[in-house]
């Protein structure tokens, strides 16, 4: 399988401000270098603060990085210009974390998941209500919700609905940023399972970005472990857990409570 | 009941806005002609020398004030001046309270900060030692005297207006909106104009009250309207002079401003449980 997407020596910094003169800068991310194959589940892994979120935002072209690169089917994505961009715009899409603010809440579920073929100006009126039908059952959701307000769904059905909003233009990679951290655990299988079918089924790239190693381990083909914006373990998943290379994965699969039946 | 006052807000309103409109028609803006194409008899400005501090009666129906001047006529004008005055005023800070609110809540940083102190600023500034100060350059120019009054009317929606893009420029809906790219009208369009709408649209409503009581009390002052001129306040400042030989001069504006401003405050109070949806 070609890397779809690679990034390359990435840095990120922001300045800290503490007090009128005094400057400090945090590496967000610090020299992060990785390649995402088509059609993989790809997983970004490591603790609060360690930077997943800021490569999320990295690739989706809300940050510019310092340094470094990310390369999309072999072009950079931060010199691209307008139609190449809106392309890659279409290709790569967002799952957010929060359920509860991903949405505005002044919109009904339909036009919610109509927005991305609203910017991308795709298809008709008709065809984009057809689109967003599809959209629902794809994330088996009923079509009498369309006409809902978010805020009178509850929090497994608002990440459907965001997975809904991400599919409906048809992308290659979906970044998925801490999907299910905010969810039950029952309904955290459900949204996980979902991802597995959508990936199985579309076929659609996956960086998947997780804390719980565990969900993780399940899931994904690859994986890249990050620690204080560095990249300290990466490779397959199974290699990796098994005998990872640093030791900070070390700590992190020890510190899993052993299952006890 | 509730709907019965809403219906008389909205109708009340309208018959002024309608009177404002036609005022020319209805009593003409010519001293001396006395039968122009008018439906009224009498223009605002014209003397009837044989009747002075005369009560209402058919000839003028709300009666003549101290140098016989038609009070049904001056009222009419009145109502019309007040609500030119308001709608610049209101219209110019609204304009200017979105624009700058806007513009400091979204850029944020040093931009907010420099805006934010200029808020301040303004604030401090009393409005009536300015209008004072002005009023020589604003002479009897109606226009003028409302884009000032909005000049000073602007702080209140910035406010508002920088408060609700701050709120709303971290969400997530708008990251994913533009991740996918949107640009600055559809995110306009579909995140922030949806948001804004209800609490703009009823403090536009209460501000444009406020302003015709603002206009009023300076009118009342003498820093207002200038006479012969007619405005609702000035109406009632020279009809107090003679309230009590002559009450038919401040009674019919005080009813129409007390009025308006109710019917004001029921519209904007409707219309903000209408457009907010929690």
């Amino acid at each position: 399988m070609p890397p779809v997407l690679e990034v390359k020596n990435l840095v990120k910094t922001f300045t800290l401000k503490r007090g009128l003169f005094k400057r400090k800068k945090l590496f967000a991310v610090n020299d992060v270098s990785f390649s995402v194959n088509e059609g993989e589940f790809f997983s970004i892994v490591g603790e609060s603060g360690s930077g997943k979120t800021t490569i999320a935002r990295l690739i989706l072209r809300l940050l510019r990085p310092d340094r470094g690169e990310i390369l999309f089917k072999g072009k950079d994505i931060f010199t691209m210009k307008r139609e190449e961009l809106k392309q890659y715009r279409k290709r790569v899409q967002i799952v957010f974390q929060n359920p509860f603010t991903s949405f505005n809440p002044l919109m009904k579920v339909k036009n919610i998941i109509m927005e991305p073929l609203e910017i991308h100006s795709i298809g008709t009126r008709k065809e984009r209500e057809e689109k967003v039908k599809q959209a629902m059952e794809l994330v088996n959701l009923p079509l009498s919700f369309l006409d809902r307000f978010p805020d009178q769904l509850s929090g497994g059905q608002r990440q459907r609905i965001g997975i809904a909003r991400s599919i409906v233009v048809n992308p290659d990679i979906i970044v998925a940023d801490e999907p299910v951290s905010s969810l039950d655990v029952s309904i955290q299988a459900q949204i996980v399972n979902l991802f597995l079918r959508l990936h199985k089924d579309l076929g659609i790239t996956f960086i998947f970005i997780a804390h719980d190693i565990n969900l993780v381990r399940h899931l994904s083909d690859r994986v890249v472990v990050m620690y204080k914006g560095r990249v300290v373990d990466y490779g397959e998943t199974g290699k990796v857990f098994e005998n990872p290379e640093s030791e900070f994965t070390m700590k992190l699969i020890k510190s899993l409570p052993p299952i006890e039946f | 009941m509730k709907k019965i006052s809403n219906c008389f807000a909205v109708f009340f309103i309208l018959l002024m806005l309608f009177i404002s409109l036609f005022s020319d028609v209805i009593v003409g803006k010519d001293v001396f002609l006395k039968r122009s194409k008018k439906i009224y008899m009498y223009s605002p400005y014209q003397i009837d020398r044989d009747a002075f501090l005369k009560p209402p009666s058919k000839k003028h129906i709300l009666g003549t004030d101290s140098v016989g001047r038609d009070i049904f006529a001056r009222l009419v004008k009145g109502i019309s001046n007040s609500f030119l005055i308001s709608f610049v005023a209101t219209l110019i800070s609204l304009i200017i309270g979105m624009f700058a609110g806007g513009i400091a809540g979204y850029l944020g940083g040093v931009i907010d900060f420099v805006f934010s102190r200029f808020f301040e600023l303004f604030y401090s500034i009393p409005l009536l030692f300015m209008l004072i100060l002005l009023s020589p350059l604003i002479g009897d120019n109606l226009f003028l005297f409302g884009i000032v009054l909005g000049f000073f009317g602007w702080l209140f929606v910035a406010r508002l207006v920088r408060g609700e893009v701050i709120k709303l420029k971290g969400m997530p809906f708008l990251e994913f909106a533009r991740a996918n790219g949107a640009g600055f009208i559809h995110v306009f369009k579909r995140h922030f104009f949806p948001h804004l709408l209800p609490p703009v649209l009823p403090i536009t409503i209460f501000g444009f009250s406020g302003m015709l009581v603002a206009e009023s009390s300076l009118s009342f002052l003498g820093l207002g309207v200038k006479p012969p001129e007619p405005s609702l306040g000035s109406l009632i400042s020279q009809g107090l002079n003679y309230h009590d030989v002559a009450p038919w001069i401040y009674i019919p504006p005080s009813i129409v401003l007390f009025l308006t401003v109710l019917s004001l405050d029921i519209i904007g109070e409707y219309l903000k449980k209408r457009y907010s949806r929690f």
